[in-house]
Formats: C-alpha cells, structure tokens, sequence
C-alpha cells in the first residue's frame, strides 16, 4: 500500500471516530426496494455497527435490524435479500433469506442483518447495497426481480415446511404430545451432529501435483415417486476435500424438467454422514424431456472439517434427488418417509424444535395448530 | 499489501524458518488475516498429517540398523582377510571396504527417499478466484484482501451447506426467533 492510501485509510477511519455512527452507516449501507415492492422498510436500527482498523486496512462492522412492513394483500411466508459489495470485494454478493414466515398484510416483521466488510481503502459511494431479491406467499406466488433464484428456493422451503408441518401434527394425533417431544429430541440430536461441519468452497483449483486424488462413485439412492433416476456420479477425492462432483440422471417422470438437484452426502470412517451441499443441473437452460438424461455437476472444490479445524477424510459419498422443477414451475420434493435416514431437518423443522427447547412442548403444539 | 507466497506461509506454519524470517513473517500475519488464515491451514494440515500413519507399514528400524551394522563388520572382516596375503593382492581390500560403505550409503539414501504418505490435496490444489468459507462468527467470500462475511452473532447452531453457487449458513436468529438462512456465492 502506498504511502498516499495509508493516509487516505487513516483520514477515513478517523472520519468515522468523529462522524457518529448513524450518518456512517447509513452513508455506507444503501436499502434499495423497488417502487411497488409488497415489502417496505419501517425502519433501519444501526446499533452496534463499529468500524476498526486491522493494519493497512479497514473493518466494518454493520449491525442493523431491519423493520419491514407486509404492505401487499397475501401473507407473506419467505423473503430474500440480496447483498451487493462489489466495491468492496470482487464478486462479493450474498443473501439473507428468512423462510417459515407467517407475516399477514399490514403487519411488520423484522430482519437482521449483520456483516462486515474488509477493504484496502474506500473508494467512495456506498459499501453495501441491500435489495430485495423475492418475496413468496401462502399461495406460492412471488414477488421480485429473482436474481438470486429465490423464487425456486423458498418455495423448496415452504414445501418442506408444510410436509413437515403435516407429519409433526400426524405423530402428535397418533402418538399424543410425549411422541411428539420424542420426535422433536430425535431431531434436535440430528441437528447437533450436523451443525459441527465446516465447509469450504473454492470456485476453481489449480491443480499444482497429481497424487493421492481419486476418482470415487457415489452410492445413488433411488427415492420412491422421484420423477428422476440417478444413474452414475463420481468426484475426485482426496483426503478432506472433493471436487469436480458430476452425476448423471434420467427423466422417468412424463414431464418437461427445468431444473433439479442433488443431495450430497458425505460419510467418513467412523461411519457418520452429513450432508455436506448440493449438486445442481449443470445446464442453465434445460430442457429435460420424459425418457432423457442429463447432467448435475459441481465443478467447485469443497473441504470438509469438523470444528475445531479437523479435516473429515471422505470415506463415502450418496446422493439423492433432492429436488425437481417441471417446465410449468411446479417443484416436487421427497416425502420424509422416502428419505430415510438421508433426511436433513428443513428450516422449518429447525424452527420448530428450537420454539420446543424455547418454549416448551405446549407452544410447539400450539404453533402447529396454527397451520 | 503485498501477500506471501504460500510456499513461505507454509515454510513458517512448520517452523522451518530463520530468525529474520520468522519475525519478517509474523509481522505480516499480524495485519494480513487472509496470510495469517493461510498459516492456520497449513498448521491444521501439518498436524492432520502428523496424525496419519506416515511409515510403510512393516519397516522395523532396529532390524535395519542391525543389518547395516552388519554389512559394516562384513566390510571390515573381509579387509582383514585379505591385508595378510602377498603385496599383489593387497589393492584388492580397498574395494572389499568400500563396497560395503557405498552399500550402507545407498541404503541410507533410499530410506531417506522412501514415497511419503499421500500429501493432503490442500497443499496441491491452488484456489483461484473467490474462496468461501465458514468461520466461527460468519460465513466469508474472500479475494486479494478484501472480503465480505455474513455474521450469525446470535445463533447458538449453525448448519453449512454448499450449495452451487457457494455456501449457506442456517440458523435460528435468538432476536427474531426466525430461521435466517444465510448465503455467499463465489461469482
């Protein structure tokens, strides 16, 4: 860094110790939504947004809870936002998705969002730019320019949510409220064991030295009433990492598919699994046709440890449809029984066990009778 | 900034550095998070493989070391040997010596040359481009310094995925009591 940036960083951070922290932050961080957005901001709190020095550089910290408003007609059950820092860090996008909403018009729910930022020197204008990417309703309807796919991925989420739903409420009526706080501490035990992986994901890798990489083949796991059939997948492996996951599938369903992907699981040799990402259709624009194959790659490398920093060495590999769009937009997604001990907990069955561990099992049955 | 190779980062993370370069180094860490990240890999992997079972296995030391003992008497009985015959044959000692210490050299190099256990592919795989990963706090897209990092300050259990276009973090918001799922891409 030249000497000129050294000052320009040290004039910035002390513009910053001497401006106050709403004029900053809201100078830093631009809320953007569209005109007719059926989601308006009621109000932004900056509470504990700081700025720091680290070096050369700059840390900022933005803490804000942000207050929106339904201000459409239906009830709003998810909501996306997306976050822009390409000044910041090149290619630096990012999302806040609040899925398992049950917001109904007029009335205001809140979002948080924290993050921070490092940055050589600022160049000017805002950091951070906040737009909104979609919102979805009771009725599977959306809202919003979807550049984020979110459109596709909170009406997955609302799917598992009322599947979810549907089967916590069929264990309470056939097995009452103790077989229902068994159900929710065996969920809560999968959570736990799954919440310790680390992963980390690199878009490409140059590959310095061939060595101990080997190609592996997933074990496919054949879901009842899948409208795909997975035929074959490998990736390389190598110790704690994986990459270049590629698996092919067949349409067995009689309808135009547009979009799907797989689950991808990962088991070390102690025997555990986790479930470690997803695979998605390598073409952007297809088109599958009943009777026709086509590709799911994941062509980033993946690293897999278990907090605190021990590498998990990849002993298996599954996969599994985990989700289909058709032509028309409709998107199935297994049924729970199918899915077996593949099943990860949905956003709502988080939601749910953790009103249980709050609240205790009588909120947990009354949140369910809402639905 | 200008960053270090990672040659030098992982030269440092296994303490194989000089004074000079240690202090040089470690005043970079110290302002430099994305080195400073580097070298805390590079030490994980260090002990990870530490960890492994890094000998062929059946390689029994002491009976090697017995051996080489023994190629060494052998070498030196023969020299004996043949110092009391007639003054023509006593150029022939010298290779009966020296054979047996090339042979206990030869064997050093070899052992010394033994295929090392299969190197972690962290230190054969150079990411290029943005790197996501997970951190105790956030979930971070990274590149050349700069860096955005989605936190979850108030999440007691966090869930990662990869997901296509990078990785999620999900988690139950003790403010909102909302699961908030949380997403960096890598493009």
């Amino acid at each position: 860094m030249s000497t000129l940036n050294r000052l320009l960083v040290l004039m910035y951070a002390g513009a910053l110790a001497l401006g106050g922290q709403e004029a900053t932050h809201t100078g830093a961080f631009r809320i953007n939504f569209p005109a007719d957005s059926p989601v308006t901001l009621v109000s932004a709190d900056w509470g504990e947004s700081r700025t720091s020095a680290l070096g050369g550089a700059l840390v900022i910290e933005l803490r804000t809870a942000l207050m929106l408003r339904n201000s459409g007609v239906g009830r709003i059950r998810g909501v996306t936002l997306q976050v822009l820092a390409q000044e910041v860090a090149p290619g630096g996008k990012a999302s806040v998705s609040v899925p398992s909403l049950d917001v109904r018009a007029g009335a205001t729910f809140p979002v948080r969002i924290d993050l921070r930022l490092l940055q050589p020197v600022r160049s000017g204008g805002p950091l951070v730019e906040l737009g909104l990417d979609g919102v979805l309703f009771e009725d599977l309807t959306f809202y919003g320019p979807n550049r984020l796919n979110s459109r596709r991925s909170m009406t997955v989420w609302e799917l598992e949510a009322r599947r979810d739903r549907q089967y916590l409420k069929s264990v309470l009526e056939a097995q009452g409220p103790e077989g229902l706080r068994k159900e929710v501490l065996a969920s809560l035990a999968r959570q736990s064991e799954r919440a310790g992986l680390d992963v980390q994901v690199t878009r490409r890798g140059r590959v310095t030295a061939a060595g101990a990489e080997q190609e592996r083949q997933f074990a496919l796991l054949n879901l009842a009433g899948a409208p795909l059939e997975p035929l074959s997948g490998v990736a390389l492996v190598s110790g704690n990492e994986a990459r270049d996951a590629r698996l092919e599938v067949v349409n067995r369903s009689g309808r135009l598919v547009r979009y799907f992907e797989l689950g991808w699981i990962i088991g070390d040799r102690q025997g555990r699994e986790f479930l470690a990402g997803a695979v998605p259709a390598a073409d952007p624009a297809l088109r599958l046709a009943p009777g026709q194959k086509a590709l799911a790659a994941q062509p980033a490398m993946l690293r897999f440890s278990l907090r605190p920093g021990q590498p998990v060495a990849i002993d298996a590999m599954k996969s599994y449809v985990s989700q289909v769009e058709f032509a028309d937009g409709q998107i199935w997604i297994p049924d729970r029984a199918a899915l077996g001990s593949a099943r990860a907990p949905s956003p709502e069955e988080q939601r749910l066990t953790d009103l249980y561990l709050k609240r205790g099992l009588a909120a947990l049955i009354s949140e369910l009778k809402k639905f | 900034m200008k960053h270090l190779t990672e040659a030098d980062l992982a030269v440092y993370a296994g303490g194989e550095v000089g004074l000079w370069g240690r202090l040089r180094t470690a005043r970079h860490l110290k302002y430099c998070a994305g080195c400073a990240r580097l070298v805390r890999d590079f030490r994980a992997l260090r002990d990870w493989t530490r960890a492994q079972n890094q000998l062929p296995e059946g390689v029994d030391w002491l009976q090697l070391s017995a051996e080489m003992k023994a190629n060494i008497r052998v070498g030196l009985a023969a020299g004996e040997c043949v110092a009391a015959p007639a003054a023509a044959r006593g150029r022939l000692w010298r290779p009966a010596v020296v054979l047996p210490v090339l042979l206990v050299m030869v064997l050093g190099w070899w052992l010394q040359s033994w295929p090392p256990p299969p190197v972690p592919a962290a230190e054969r795989i150079v990411p290029a481009g943005p790197v996501v990963r997970a951190k105790a706090d956030s979930i971070e897209v990274e590149q050349d310094g700069h860096a955005l990092a989605l936190l979850y300050p108030r999440a007691a259990q966090v869930t990662l995925t990869a997901s296509g276009q990078g990785l999620r973090a999900r988690y139950v918001d003790a403010e909102t009591g909302y699961v908030t799922i949380s997403h960096v891409y890598t493009q």
